[in-house]
């Protein structure tokens, strides 16, 4: 236990180090993603983030590349438009002090691929390199198209108190996969809507019930005058631990709100479409408000259905299926890139 | 015929950086780590003043800051600045920075 405290104390220390850097505290873009970290918007930059829903820590970088001139006629440009990203989240059921272990990511690390294309449906710049804008209030639109290929590797430990004893307590690896496809656009600035869809191989371990017991060994002297008792903590989930492959779809739309005052905000509604092969559909519906503070953290809170038709769970209460996050995103800070 | 000089660019922003142009030449600069943009050039030339050229896209009021050092020097004490509006910014300008280094020799 020691362990962990020491790291969330590590991690809060490495936080505001990171949010004291005067300079890099600009505006924080929107990311809008939720309570599973899904998303139709993949918003292209770095950054380093924690959603607390799922007791997240993200990382992201992409890489991009603006124009450049054309090598086959000067007068005109080459205008770069593909990219590429890497993602590295880590997330724990106990929270995120126990995400790193001894040095090694458990329980939860994924880790995601990005092969994407800007300006497909919508040019941001002709070929001589003008601004492309559109209607009668000149305004500019900006369009990607994102494929992701993620992997994650999970541990879990699970009790099933209908089996053996010896066999009540053991432990789960998971390893599941993810290919997305998502295409996002932003409208003059402040409206944006994406789609996307992805098959992925998911559990359910969302659904099991932690328990949490002591586990007494006794063991006791040969000469039978003294008895040992060696005492650990068990932090399981019970019931029955499923994978399965599921298709979703999902809808997110934005409307960034930027009045004359320094604070910023933003509204995000998504619904999203879960579809696994033995199943009924599930629909999740939610939305998020976020505040953009110039130069100070920036965060929103969300609150989520899981299952709003109750297809599949056993809450008929609506009001005891949603569910309710937090999301704090930061920029990432200089990483000791020297001034040229 | 110009002269020559050691040029470096740094534009830090969250926006996507379309097109970056000195003197007229478009120039591709990738982002790095911490949403900043960076090039260095050796002998670029440059008559009298340098033109510069920056058109970014991305979500409202996304400020963008250039600085650019010549030689070394840092000819933009005050930083260049700007801010996404209706979903781009497009600035042009020139820096005298020849008539501020003489300037600053008097």
């Amino acid at each position: 236990m020691r362990k962990r405290y020491k790291f969330s104390g590590l991690l809060v220390l490495f936080l505001v180090t990171a949010l004291s850097r005067q300079g890099y505290a600009q505006n924080f873009k929107p990311i809008f993603e939720d309570g599973d970290g899904r998303t139709s918007i993949i918003a292209p930059l770095g950054y380093l983030g924690i959603n607390t829903e799922n007791s997240s820590i993200q990382f992201q970088y992409f890489m991009s590349k603006s124009a450049g001139a054309d090598p086959d006629n000067g007068l005109l440009i080459k205008r770069n438009r593909f990219y590429s990203g890497v993602k590295v989240a880590g997330s724990a059921e106990g929270g995120v002090s126990t995400i790193f272990n001894y040095g090694n990511f458990t329980p939860g690390t994924s880790a995601s691929l990005f092969l994407g294309h800007r300006s497909l449906l919508f040019q941001s710049i002709d070929k001589t390199g003008e601004p492309v804008l559109y209607g009668s209030k000149q305004i500019a639109i900006e369009d990607w198209l994102t494929f992701r290929l993620g992997g994650e590797v999970a541990s879990y430990t699970l009790y099933d108190a209908a089996r053996p004893f010896d066999e009540q307590i053991y432990s789960e690896q998971f390893r599941g996969h993810i290919a997305q496809l998502a295409y996002n656009v932003l409208i003059s600035g402040a409206t944006s809507v994406g789609v996307s869809w992805d098959v992925s191989k998911v559990n359910n371990i969302d659904n099991l019930t932690p328990v949490k017991f002591r586990q007494q060994t006794i063991i006791p002297a040969p000469n039978g005058q003294t008895t040992r008792i060696f005492e650990r903590e068990v932090n399981a989930f019970s019931g029955a631990y499923q994978t399965s492959i599921v298709n979703t779809y999902g809808v997110d739309a934005v409307r960034y709100v930027t009045p004359a005052s320094e604070l910023n905000y933003a509204f995000h509604v998504f619904s999203r479409l879960i579809h696994a092969a033995d199943s009924k559909p599930i629909y999740e519906t939610g939305a998020g408000f976020y505040l953009f503070p110039k130069g100070k953290v920036a965060g929103g809170v969300f609150i989520q259905t899981s299952d709003l038709t109750n297809a599949v769970s056993e809450t008929p209460d609506f009001a005891k299926r949603l569910d309710i996050g937090l999301t704090v995103k930061l920029l990432l800070p200089g990483l000791g890139v020297p001034n040229p | 015929m110009a002269k020559t000089y050691k040029v470096s660019v740094e534009l830090s922003t969250e926006a996507t950086l379309q097109l970056f142009r000195l003197e007229g030449f478009a120039i591709a600069l990738v982002r790095t780590l911490d949403n900043t943009y960076r090039i260095v050039l050796q002998e670029f030339p440059i008559e009298d003043e340098l033109d510069f050229y920056v058109h970014c896209t991305g979500w409202n009021k996304t400020p963008w800051n250039l600085k650019i050092f010549i030689d070394d020097k840092d000819i933009t004490p005050e930083s260049i600045h700007g801010e996404i509006e209706k979903g781009y910014s497009a600035v042009r300008g020139s820096i005298n920075f020849l008539q501020d280094q003489h300037a600053q020799a008097v």
